[in-house]
């Protein structure tokens, strides 16, 4: 029993992890960068949504939805502003530049917060759920329906339609989709704005569970990192089992071994998939030999 | 080579070695000048003109996006404070196994860039590690202290007591001039000129029968070894070694440096150290001014320099262009 | 050449510090097929690809159908009607056959690409076969077909080939020309880059010769009489 329910807080956790790193994976398939300021940006969903609901009064629905939008269009421009401006000098470019706008919003935040671990007001407060003798709490329920319904809405998306089908195309060609007429830069800023958006989401869920400080950015970025790489780095799907698995797994850790190892499980996932099986679960070979 | 006839590069040659070696002698007269608060930042100077020589040689002149650095200072230092709170070492016996301390990390790096493991991988593995060494500070207080860490009080340099600014000051020059010397040396030999060719174009390097895995190594392996030094350097100046002073904010001090100054140039580590080193003091009292400035830097520079302040002394005074520094 | 639907004026393109193009000038007529020859490294592709918008021209003209349309990106060069078959054919390898014929139509409404899209299958009738394959599975012929049918699916003004036989064996090579043959029926214009002189020679009507980023000599191919020395000469030595 105690396992399942380890299991099932980890799903939800998982859960979050699994959008933070489909996020980052949208992204990384559709501009070839891999974003290393994501996980600030999911914080700054974090803290837009505080700031709407604690100090502008507004209800959470409406302020998660702004939020939201919010982060689509900071996404578009980091993309089209920065980005593209340093597509021609040297690769290790494009890891700085994701690095300082990454710890420019972690000063804008701490600038507003000053040093402290703010507190959200309770938002999903409604009783626990009994499932048998498990117990799914207010939260967990809110996440899972919230995330379900954000990974069919995408795969839908993605799979079944003409948008969903330009988005395949740029990923597998860029020059392909240029030649049928597809405006590549704009959907680069698109699908940062569309990562941004999904991390943002990430954000806007976590806000009313965990202490929110500036610094909340770095742990998203690699428990995002981590479950990419578990399910197989660059595999949508593998991004969303991986953050499951992730999730799951640090909760087994935690009660299993100590609670100390939660906040490392995810660095040794990574170092441990790495050192076995570099491809992860899902994905294809990786290591480039010389 | 650069539009100069064979005597204008020599010329040049001799007055960049000039400068060179001057200016280590003229820095020797700031003690004379300068209060002990300002001879605490120019000690501290010091100690990140190493931590950016360290850095350049992994993230400029190889090109691989290693994140490690903070994790190479943080080891150097703990190892100096380590054997010298706990075992009683005195200063200069402590500084070697720093520096073996952090080439060891810095090997442990390359294994894995050798693997196979390249760009944003090793970027997040190193990063992975840097936090890995975070958390066993926190949590090996016997060994570390905890999160108050530890605290270095007496700093014996064969005898000298190195309680003043001033007498830091003499030991880290020495020590700092002696290091970048023998990276420059370094990096103009044969092997300088393998690993910068490996950044360009690994696998022509490569096809050339060059071992790259040997130079790869080697420069991981220096760059940790040169890090750590600078860690136990740090741990005897600020006197306490904390695992807060190894984290992220830290890092991307160590970015800016090495962007600043100039990507795979020695001349511009020690210029980025110098622009750097004293600022974060001013945005002490005002939370979140630190990580705005240096985002907003390194976003600018990025834009605008990418090449750092080398490349512009270079162009106006082309007697300080490294030898080794290669346009891309 | 009044009414030209292609004018290409004083074009110059450079790599760096090389300049590949250096002044080229020529125009093509609607419903006019001509091939661009020239030996490696004269600058063909390079043309295509400024015409095309996908690589920055350093001067000069490129005009379309009346419309400047130098300096434009390759999205918008393609909305004009100036598509594209690229040397390495850039096709869609996960999605299926009629999937990336339909990115083809990208540009165009579904009601479009709804009637064009049997056309196609009309022209390429193997590809009707082989509609729901993944592109990947197909062969060098097939993949062929259907970089050319994509290309198509818009209706362009202009029909840029870059190198279409590249890697086909000579029993394809006569087929695409069959294609092509078919095309110039149809009025289609074609400005195609060509190594293989007999392909070039039966699809077009006009030949250019382009050297040392120049054009350096043309003709007409009707005009000709039996063999290529005189062009194999103008072109290598």
């Amino acid at each position: 029993m105690f396992f399942l329910q380890l299991a099932l807080s980890g799903l939800a956790q998982g859960a979050i992890y699994a959008l933070v790193a489909l996020s980052m994976c949208v992204v990384y398939r559709a501009t070839t960068v891999v974003n290393f300021g994501h996980g600030d940006l999911v914080m700054a969903g974090a803290f837009v949504v505080y700031l709407l609901v604690v100090l502008a009064g507004l209800p959470f629905p409406a302020s998660a939805i702004a939020a939201v939008a919010l982060l689509f269009i900071l996404g578009a421009l980091i993309e089209i502003g920065l980005i593209e401006r340093i597509k021609a000098g040297p690769h290790i470019g494009f890891a700085l530049m994701c690095i300082a706008v990454g710890y420019l919003l972690r000063g804008a935040a701490r600038a507003v917060w000053g040093r402290e671990v703010l507190p959200m007001p309770r938002v999903f407060d409604f009783p626990p759920v009994m499932l048998g003798e498990l117990v799914v709490t207010a939260d967990a329920l809110v996440i899972f329906s919230a995330v379900g319904v954000l990974l069919m809405l995408f795969f839908g998306l993605f799979y079944r339609t003409s948008a969903g089908r330009i988005m395949q195309a740029v990923c597998q060609s860029e020059r392909g989709a240029a030649l049928v007429g597809i405006n590549v830069r704009a959907f680069h800023g698109v699908m940062w704005g569309v990562g941004a958006a999904m991390g943002a989401i990430g954000g806007v869920l976590v806000a009313p569970l965990t202490l929110l400080h500036p610094g909340l950015g770095a742990g998203f970025l690699i428990k995002g990192f981590a479950a990419m790489t578990l399910g197989g780095f660059g595999s949508l799907g593998g991004a969303v089992a991986g953050g499951l698995l992730l999730g799951v797994a640090e909760q087994w850790v935690g009660g299993y071994v100590s609670t100390k190892l939660i906040d490392i499980t995810a660095y040794l996932v990574i170092i441990l998939v790495l050192a076995l099986r570099p491809s992860g679960l899902f994905g294809q070979a990786v290591a480039e030999r010389v | 080579m650069n539009g100069q006839t064979p005597q204008h590069a020599l010329a040049h040659r001799a007055l960049g070695t000039r400068v060179f070696y001057a200016a280590p002698l003229l820095a020797l007269v700031i003690p004379l000048f300068a209060n002990p608060y300002t001879q605490f930042i120019v000690n501290l100077t010091l100690v990140y003109v190493l931590v950016t020589v360290g850095f350049n040689l992994v993230l400029g002149n190889l090109g691989q996006l290693a994140f490690a650095n903070t994790a190479l200072f943080g080891i150097g230092a703990y190892t100096a404070a380590i054997l010298m709170a706990h075992a009683g070492w005195p200063f200069w016996a402590a500084i070697p196994p720093a520096g073996a301390a952090g080439a060891a990390a810095g090997f442990l790096a390359s294994v894995t860039a050798l693997r196979g493991i390249r760009n944003y991988y090793l970027a997040i593995v190193t990063l992975a590690f840097g936090e890995l060494l975070r958390w066993s500070y926190i949590h090996g207080e016997a060994l570390s202290g905890g999160t108050d860490g530890l605290t270095v009080r007496h700093a014996d340099f064969f005898g000298i007591a190195l309680e003043s600014e001033t007498a830091r000051f003499y030991v880290f020059l020495l020590i700092v001039t002696v290091i970048v010397k023998a990276v420059s040396n370094l990096m103009r030999s044969k092997i300088g000129r393998a690993i910068v060719a490996i950044r360009d174009n690994e696998l022509a390097t490569a096809s050339l029968a060059i071992p790259t895995g040997r130079y790869i190594v080697l420069a991981f392996t220096l760059s940790g070894f040169v890090v750590g030094i600078a860690g136990s350097l740090f741990a005897v100046l600020i006197g306490q070694v904390i695992p807060e002073s190894f984290g992220l904010i830290e890092l991307i001090l160590h970015f800016a440096m090495v962007l600043v100054g100039g990507l795979g140039s020695l001349f511009g580590s020690v210029l980025g150290a110098l622009a750097l080193t004293a600022l974060p003091e001013f945005f002490r009292p005002f939370p979140g001014l630190y990580e705005m400035f240096f985002g907003g830097l390194l976003i600018v520079f990025l834009l605008i320099q990418p090449r750092g302040l080398s490349a512009l002394c270079a162009k106006r005074w082309p007697a300080l262009r490294d030898r080794y520094y290669r346009e891309r | 050449m009044p009414d030209a639907l292609l004018r290409v004026a004083g074009l110059r393109v450079a790599f760096g510090p090389r300049e590949i193009l250096r002044g080229v000038e020529f125009a093509l007529a609607a419903g006019e097929s001509v091939a661009l020859l020239g030996p490696n490294g004269s600058g063909k592709s390079t043309c295509l690809n400024a015409i095309s918008g996908w690589i920055a021209i350093a001067a000069g003209d490129v005009e379309v159908a009346g419309v400047r349309t130098s300096g434009w990106p390759m999205h918008r060069v393609v909305r004009h009607g100036v598509v594209q078959v690229s040397q390495s054919r850039d096709l869609f390898p996960d999605l299926s056959v009629e999937d990336n014929l339909l990115l083809g139509g990208h540009t165009r409404s579904i009601a479009e690409n709804d009637a064009r899209l049997p056309e196609m299958y009309a022209l390429f009738p193997r590809l009707d076969e082989r509609r729901r394959q993944v592109l990947r599975t197909l062969s060098g012929g097939e993949q062929q077909m259907v970089a050319i049918g994509r290309a198509l699916m818009s209706r362009p003004r202009l029909l840029l080939l870059d190198e279409p036989s590249g890697g086909l064996s000579p029993q394809l090579v006569a087929e695409t020309a069959r294609t092509m043959t078919a095309l110039r029926a149809r009025g289609v214009t074609m400005l195609l880059v060509e190594q293989n002189l007999g392909l070039a020679l039966k699809a077009a009507d006009r030949y250019l010769i382009l050297r040392d980023g120049l054009v350096a000599d043309g003709g007409a191919v009707s005009a000709r009489s039996g063999s290529y020395d005189d062009i194999v000469r103008a072109i290598y030595l």
